[in-house]
């Protein structure tokens, strides 16, 4: 079996300074006040593609946003910001710790990224990353 | 902690602790937004210490530093506290030994510098042994925000900490409990309910027998709310029979801080110490933001 490739940690630093941008493949389909609706083209595999030949699968995924995910994707869509400048949003909105909020951005930012909503750009590597 | 209490610095967070067998030994680690701090430790050991040899021993061991000379002490809180050093950007190590409670205590820091050691010298400055109250007997535990002064008798269990949420368990030696509760992002919890609402939920939640519900006239600005409720009995024959123990909860939410802090005690009907425990958060409820 294939050893798997072990991927280097990525340094804390270089977490913070990494760029939130939204995937402009998701298509708004439909918005509100406090919700969006998004939908992103699925991308089949090869046995699926042979499937979608008899029986006609769907081709886009919907995802409906409310509620705080709502208010951080447009945050994220007006303009791409540094994952330190949203931690610190989410500390000055909700009167968090820096830890407490990191951690719960942390898992916010994660769940639209298994959604394909963002995506998470990492900067460059520096001589101070490789220290740590 | 029972034993132990020193100031952190402002930005310091506890990101890791071990407390499972928290009156014998424990640890918690520091950070800040620019990385770790330091951890400090707490073991329960059977005699005296020679602290100045533990510091060498550590010294040579972790550090390669076979010559005591290189090593420089400073003594905090009165003498007590020890200080090591040895070059700018290695890591240095703090101690402290409680008689009282023949407990160890133990700091190591990262990378000496005089920045770092003009942050810690304060914090080792505000060490004490954190024993009870001789007047008023009641015993202070202070940790991720959570402040609570405790009647006499009540030693920590255990604790449960989640981004927002910290919860603190004691008993007494009649097993009678007293949880404390520190919850954040108060407004995505309370969803436009008040503290009354918010809180009966999260007993009921649980399974307990809500009695009566008492909205009190706000204190310093925070709604506040006490909560009488009931559970089965929770140790030897009152959990076999069932009799139910009586609850006494309190409540609060601290708007300038966007926290609701609440407490609850649960003993037997016989308890009476209900008149003792609602000046628990005082500190707190009356601190000017």
């Amino acid at each position: 079996m294939a050893k798997k490739k072990q991927t280097k940690p990525i340094s804390f630093e270089r977490q913070m300074r990494a760029t939130v941008r939204i995937n402009d493949a998701a298509v708004l389909e439909k918005e509100g006040e406090d919700y969006i609706q998004l939908k992103i083209k699925l991308r089949h595999g090869f046995f699926a593609k042979i499937v979608n030949v008899i029986w006609k699968m769907r081709d886009y995924k919907k995802h409906l946003l409310t509620g705080f995910n709502c208010e951080l994707y447009r945050l994220i869509k007006a303009e791409p910001i540094l994952m330190r400048d949203l931690i610190q949003w989410f500390i000055d909105r909700e009167k968090l710790s820096f830890f407490e909020a990191r951690t719960l951005m942390m898992q916010y930012i994660g769940n639209m990224m298994q959604r394909a909503l963002i995506a998470v750009e990492l900067p460059p590597e520096e001589p101070e990353d490789a220290a740590e | 902690m029972s034993g132990f209490s020193f100031l952190l610095p402002r930005d310091w967070e506890i990101t890791a602790y071990d407390l499972d067998d928290a009156e014998r030994e424990g640890r918690f680690s520091f950070a800040t937004e620019k990385g770790p701090m330091g951890q400090f430790s707490w073991r329960k050991i059977n005699a005296s210490p020679d602290i100045e040899r533990i510091i060498e021993e550590v010294h040579r061991r972790y550090l390669g530093e076979d010559t005591a000379p290189k090593i420089r002490f400073t003594r905090h809180a009165n003498g007590r506290v020890y200080l090591a050093h040895t070059r700018q950007g290695e890591r240095f190590y703090a101690s402290v030994f409680n008689l009282s409670k023949m407990l160890l205590c133990e700091w190591i820091f990262d990378k000496y510098s005089k920045d770092m050691a003009e942050l810690v010298v304060p914090m080792l400055d505000s060490f004490t042994d954190n024993a009870p109250d001789p007047a008023t007997k009641r015993q202070f535990f202070a940790l991720f925000g959570l402040e609570v002064s405790l009647p006499e008798g009540y030693h920590f269990v255990d604790l449960e900490a989640v981004p927002t949420s910290v919860t603190m368990n004691f008993e007494n030696a009649k097993h009678y409990k007293i949880s404390v509760h520190r919850f954040g992002l108060a407004d995505v919890y309370m969803q436009g309910a008040d503290t009354a609402n918010f809180y009966h939920r999260c007993l009921y939640a649980r399974r307990y027998a809500i009695r009566d519900i008492r909205k009190l006239p706000p204190v310093n600005g925070c709604e506040t709310v006490e909560i009488d409720y009931r559970a089965r009995g929770k140790f030897g024959f009152d959990f076999l029979l069932g009799p139910w123990w009586h609850g006494f909860a309190s409540a609060f939410y601290k708007k300038s801080e966007n926290r609701i802090y609440a407490f609850e005690h649960l003993g037997s009907q016989f308890s009476k110490e209900r008149e003792k425990l609602k000046d628990i958060f005082q500190q707190k409820l009356t601190a000017k933001d």
